[in-house]
């Protein structure tokens, strides 16, 4: 007798919060988990690498230039002797702080736009073909006409980097957050429709507030989702303005710069451009499975299949 | 209107340029659609299989891995390490016999292979999740019911459908592709549009800059209208009236 109470008891105990339950979901995800774990990895090297690393990236050696890889330089050196695993480093903190800062811009826009087209129906019709104007523009020459004719102004202000990177977050940011914004609208008209927001209404709660309470934690998931494939999308695209000389200078190395550094003496030295193309490459494929998982993980229509 | 770098009209500028990227983007663009739609086809149709699984990874790795990265790396491996294909396109080849025209397919494998691979990353995706919502649809079932052998209907029955969707996506990422093939056509040294657009830009030629993104925009708009119109003729269930 006592042992059917026992497992009817069982499963009330694990009731646990949502994002436990998130959590759980997501660690079954085998390229999720490999992802996080990767790029976990990453972000830790290169925030404490460069403190760890005895070579700085700025360190002229030219008797060992264009070196393969060794004990003393791991990823070979660069025509000037200079390490290119210190500048591997150094180069990976600015395209994650760039990746990370223009995915929250991105994500603030798109949530902003998103949330409001789909809270009030007069902004409805003006914010979604303004969103429709910006998904059918090229990005690529779009962004580099800004930074053309921007980037002096810019730098006259700011300083050669700080100037270069406002820039390059801003112009990333400001066109990559279409699709969050198209993603939130569609869940926000659907929360809309809810009783628990009607309920609110009835008891008086001002705009601001419905959506900063009931609206926004809501459509925290998809948020999420886009935050991901953000940072990924802008690691790729910083690194491709590089890549064409229009980013970063070449003394402040970025992963996409080194890669394009590197491409000039391809014949010379074949290893090296593979080590910066091959940090891109990967930390950009943990993003998107992390991302993958997440979307799984959030979605209770695909869970337990 | 004149370019300030060459003092040429602009208009010829374009026109001397037009063929490298129509052969080399548009002949990427089409190969990526060729391998693209059967790959999503047979994901869609055995999912969850170690087929549908290689597919996922490969288009996984295919939007993952920028194309400034995947030529870089091609050319190291098959025109530096093994020395297969040119490094570098030329421009000035003729075809004029067999000989010239096989340098000239050497030549443009591997721009090709690379952009065709990011095309075919993204097509091959909206083709697996077209053909899923249409795999569970009356018709096939019907299809099947009424003895439709096993092979025609993932096929020919579900891709007929499924492929509206992505005839559309297609139309819209023609456009697209343009921007993209700047960063192959820099890679590669192909001097199409996407490389007379960086020249401008590096010099501030401001014409000339003004002239191609023109030319962009209008391929934009147009391509948006031949994706709206090829939905309402593919699916007649759509009438704009």
């Amino acid at each position: 007798m006592t042992e059917p109470i026992t497992i009817e008891t069982e499963p009330t105990q694990p009731l646990t919060s949502q994002w436990k339950d998130i959590w759980s979901q997501f660690r079954t995800h085998k390229g999720a988990m490999i992802g996080m774990a990767f790029f976990l990895l990453v972000s830790l090297a290169v925030i404490l690498g460069p403190w760890l690393w005895h070579l700085e990236p700025n360190t002229l050696d030219i008797r060992n230039k264009n070196q393969g890889p060794s004990l003393a330089h791991p990823m070979g050196t660069d025509q000037l002797g200079r390490d290119t695993f210190a500048s591997v480093l150094q180069g990976g903190r600015v395209s994650l702080l760039v990746g990370v800062t223009a995915m929250l811009l991105s994500l603030v826009l798109g949530t902003l736009v998103g949330v409001l087209a789909g809270y009030f129906k007069k902004l409805d019709g003006f914010l979604m073909r303004f969103t429709d104007l910006f998904l059918a523009l090229p990005l690529l020459p779009l962004l580099l006409v800004i930074i053309m004719l921007w980037r002096d102004t810019l730098r006259a202000w700011f300083g050669p980097e700080t100037g270069i990177f406002l820039l390059i977050v801003f112009v990333i940011g400001i066109t990559s957050w279409m699709q969050t914004a198209r993603i939130v609208r569609g869940d926000v008209l659907a929360i809309k429709e809810q009783e628990f927001v009607l309920a609110a209404r009835s008891i008086g709660t001002t705009p601001r507030r419905m959506i900063s309470r009931h609206i926004l934690p809501n459509v925290m998931s998809p948020i999420m989702v886009s935050a991901t494939l953000g940072i990924a999308n802008a690691i790729i695209t910083e690194s491709a303005l590089s890549f064409l000389g229009l980013g970063f200078p070449s003394d402040f190395p970025t992963w996409g710069r080194l890669l394009y550094d590197s491409t000039n003496y391809m014949t010379l030295n074949p290893e090296r451009v593979i080590w910066p193309g091959l940090a891109i490459s990967l930390t950009v494929l943990s993003v998107n499975y992390i991302g993958d998982g997440l979307r799984d993980a959030l979605d209770p229509r695909i869970r337990g299949r | 209107m004149q370019s300030w770098a060459t003092r040429s009209p602009v208009v010829d500028l374009i026109v001397e340029r037009m063929p490298q990227t129509l052969w080399v983007v548009g002949m990427s663009y089409v190969v990526g659609i060729l391998i693209a739609i059967p790959i999503g086809v047979i994901s869609a149709y055995r999912q969850y299989s170690w087929l549908d699984q290689l597919g996922t990874f490969v288009s996984m790795v295919g939007f993952s891995v920028p194309t400034f990265f995947t030529g870089v790396l091609m050319i190291v491996i098959f025109a530096i390490k093994l020395e297969w294909f040119p490094s570098i396109y030329d421009t000035t080849h003729k075809v004029v016999d067999w000989a010239s025209f096989k340098f000239q397919i050497r030549q443009m494998a591997m721009p090709v292979f690379v952009l065709a691979l990011y095309n075919a990353a993204q097509i091959s995706r909206f083709m697996r999740a077209s053909m899923l919502d249409n795999l569970n649809q009356d018709y096939v079932r019907t299809a099947r019911a009424k003895g439709v052998k096993e092979r025609t209907v993932p096929l020919v029955h579900v891709p007929r459908n499924s492929l509206i969707p992505v005839v559309t996506v297609i139309a819209l990422g023609v456009p697209q592709v343009f921007g993209g093939a700047i960063i192959t056509e820099q890679v590669f040294k192909v001097n199409g549009l996407g490389q007379l657009l960086i020249i401008g830009i590096q010099g501030a030629d401001i014409p000339l800059v003004q002239t191609l993104t023109f030319l962009f925009a209008v391929l934009i708009v147009l391509f948006n209208l031949v994706a709206d119109v090829l939905y309402g003729i593919l699916d007649p269930r759509i009438r704009y009236d």
